[in-house]
């Protein structure tokens, strides 16, 4: 793909703008706070706009567009049922104590919930998996950009990489949220044309239903590709290998309650809240923009398969512009001039570094709070906090630089690093729900159901890659794709981690209802919602969001 | 009396990356539709209208986040 110097001129000043941006906020950030909780004075909007963007980088758009041209609009259940009733969850349900217990981080949720150790537990697991996250999504932009535009592969990866080191270490999260607010325009700006375009191609929605059809009989594809639900009866009737038990169980309960409720680089984001009502309200708005991204990332797959049909999968760590992965590129290729053509590949790379600048603000805040200041140095000033936090964004830079061409190295790495970052999700979901919903669940119940939740994901993980145990002994079915397993693989790592947190917490004495006051349900008072008009309760909202995900579900069955 | 500055809004940034980029939308837009380019659907001349909903778009965010000097 060959760009003119107008589309240049447009990424450069993107880079230019961002860079600008970071430089006029570092002013604004004097203290620890403004550094790691950007002040706690963000609104709901621009909480709930950086919560979405903070996931939606462009291996989230590239991964997912060449996951519908694969498998069909199956792939969007990653965004509806994966998604929407975890982030009303955490609206409605556990924001009020985050907000509460004025934590700055999950892991420190779970020491004053817990203890230290399950903090420590928490923080490394976690400080671990963000860069190396980080790694492997920089790793991918240099592909991409490097194949796509023929530039060079570490100038691609030092460039976007120095310039989120920069402004994430000028103003901290105060910087990652504004980037990222302007980097979810971009996207939209960028990525909503593909479709409008594409279905004026085809013509219409009917025409592409009818399309995909007959290609996908040409091309050898078995399975159900344009509806949600109705082929998930059984594992061999979709070109996923689902099953709609493990979809609602896996995929809808412990992965997306884990990722959205948990994970500590989307939740930051909502922890910058300025108050009760905007912490509660960010996710319930993020979950409305939630439910539309499939039309920009979904829809361009489904478009593909009709217009490009010629694509083919691409090997583990590679990128080619024949395959799968290229399919959103290669239609923004198709249909935008130069001028709209600058203005998605800087969408593109505006997505890698709001990923990017996202694990990075998230490792910063985890690695001096809940590792640096409650272990190695806990008598510093705030000053001195503020300082490391500089210090590591530009470290976890360089680790993440480093881990980068590590996976270059080892490229299946990226292969396993759904199932690596799994196995902390779902055991620490299971930790925190009983924390915050059961009053008798002990320090040590936490600690040990958190440890033995994780060491068994990882196992169950072994003795399946090892053929040591067969698929069905988890998933019920042979037939059960390795995706199918990672859900079910989820499911039992969380119950395993209720039960032994149960069994444990029995043999110990719980915290008093004085020191669980702000972190447990039912002992807790928050602020009647009755007080707001209708229109600013975060429950009526929530529950509007709630039909219109169930309304679009029955549309698409 | 002191004035300070306030911190200007996200917003009003959001609103001038969107219409600089607007602009150059559009400008680039005209330019293709005087001399057309060989690309699939160019009739519909997206860069022109996609150009001018981004100019407003952004627009409407600059005019209702202008910084203001606070007394």
């Amino acid at each position: 793909m060959q760009l003119s110097w107008l589309d240049l001129s447009i990424i450069i000043f993107y880079f230019i703008f961002v860079l600008s941006v970071g430089w006029y906020l570092k002013k604004f950030t004097k203290t620890g706070k403004d550094f790691f909780l950007a002040g706690r004075e963000c609104t709901s909007w621009v909480a709930g706009l950086s919560f979405l963007a903070a996931n939606m980088g462009a291996l989230e758009l590239l991964g997912w567009s060449a996951s519908a041209y694969q498998y069909g609009i199956i792939a969007t259940h990653w965004y509806w049922i994966g998604a929407i009733p975890a982030m009303l969850f955490l609206g409605i349900f556990m924001m009020p104590f985050y907000h509460v217990s004025k934590t700055h981080s999950v892991p420190g949720f779970l020491k004053l919930r817990y203890n230290e150790p399950t903090r420590l537990l928490s923080a490394v697991s976690f400080s671990v998996m963000t860069l190396l996250a980080s790694g492997i999504s920089m790793y991918s932009m240099g592909l991409v950009l490097a194949t796509m535009l023929g530039w060079d592969f570490n100038t691609c990866i030092i460039l976007s990489a120095g310039t989120v080191a920069v402004y994430v270490a000028f103003a901290g999260l105060k910087s990652a949220i504004f980037t990222e607010i302007i980097q979810f325009f971009l996207i939209w700006c960028g990525a909503l044309l593909i479709p409008i375009i594409g279905l004026v191609e085809i013509g219409g929605w009917d025409n592409l239903v009818a399309m995909v059809s007959q290609r996908t009989a040409e091309m050898g594809k078995t399975g159900e590709f344009m509806h949600l639900w109705s082929s998930m009866g059984r594992y061999s009737d979709n070109p996923m290998g689902l099953h709609w038990l493990g979809i609602v169980l896996g995929l809808g309960w412990v992965v997306s309650f884990g990722y959205w409720t948990t994970d500590f680089l989307v939740v930051q984001r909502v922890l910058a809240a300025k108050d009760m009502r905007s912490a509660k309200m960010a996710p319930i708005i993020a979950s409305f923009f939630k439910m539309a991204i499939p039309f920009i990332v979904i829809l361009p797959g489904l478009i593909g398969i009709a217009v490009l049909p010629e694509l083919k999968p691409a090997d583990s760590g590679t990128f080619s512009l024949n395959s799968y992965n290229a399919v959103l590129p290669l239609l923004i290729k198709r249909y935008f001039a130069p001028g709209l053509l600058g203005l998605g590949v800087t969408a593109l790379i505006a997505g890698f570094m709001s990923g990017m600048a996202g694990n990075i603000s998230a490792f910063a805040t985890v690695w001096t709070y809940d590792i640096y200041r409650s272990v190695i140095y806990k008598k510093g000033t705030d000053r001195s906090y503020l300082n490391m936090g500089r210090i590591c964004t530009v470290v976890g830079i360089i680790i993440s630089i480093g881990s980068a061409y590590l996976v270059m190295q080892f490229a299946s790495i990226m292969d396993y690093m759904q199932a690596l970052f799994s196995f902390f999700i779902a055991p620490l979901f299971g930790t925190i729900f009983l924390g915050m919903f059961w009053r008798k669940a002990t320090d040590w119940g936490g600690f040990w159901g958190l440890l033995t939740g994780t060491c068994s994901s990882i196992s169950m993980f072994l003795l399946l890659k090892f053929n040591l145990i067969e698929g069905k002994w988890l998933a019920f079915s042979n037939d059960a794709s390795a995706m199918a397993q990672n859900m079910w693989r989820a499911w039992w790592a969380w119950c395993i981690t209720i039960i032994i947190t149960v069994i444990v917490s029995k043999f110990g004495k719980p915290k008093s209802d004085e020191e669980l006051v702000g972190l447990v349900y039912g002992i807790t008072k928050f602020e009647k919602e009755s007080s707001y008009s209708l229109f600013h309760r975060p429950s009526f909202w929530a529950c509007i969001s709630l039909v219109a995900f169930l309304i679009l579900n029955i549309i698409f069955f | 009396m002191i004035s300070q500055k306030k911190m200007i809004p996200v917003w009003f940034f959001v609103g001038i990356l969107l219409t600089i980029y607007g602009l150059v939308v559009f400008i680039s837009g005209i330019y293709w539709f005087v001399r057309p380019i060989n690309i699939v659907a160019g009739y519909l001349h997206a860069g022109i209208w996609w150009g001018i909903l981004m100019t407003i778009f952004g627009l409407f965010f600059i005019i209702k986040n202008v910084p203001k000097k606070v007394e």
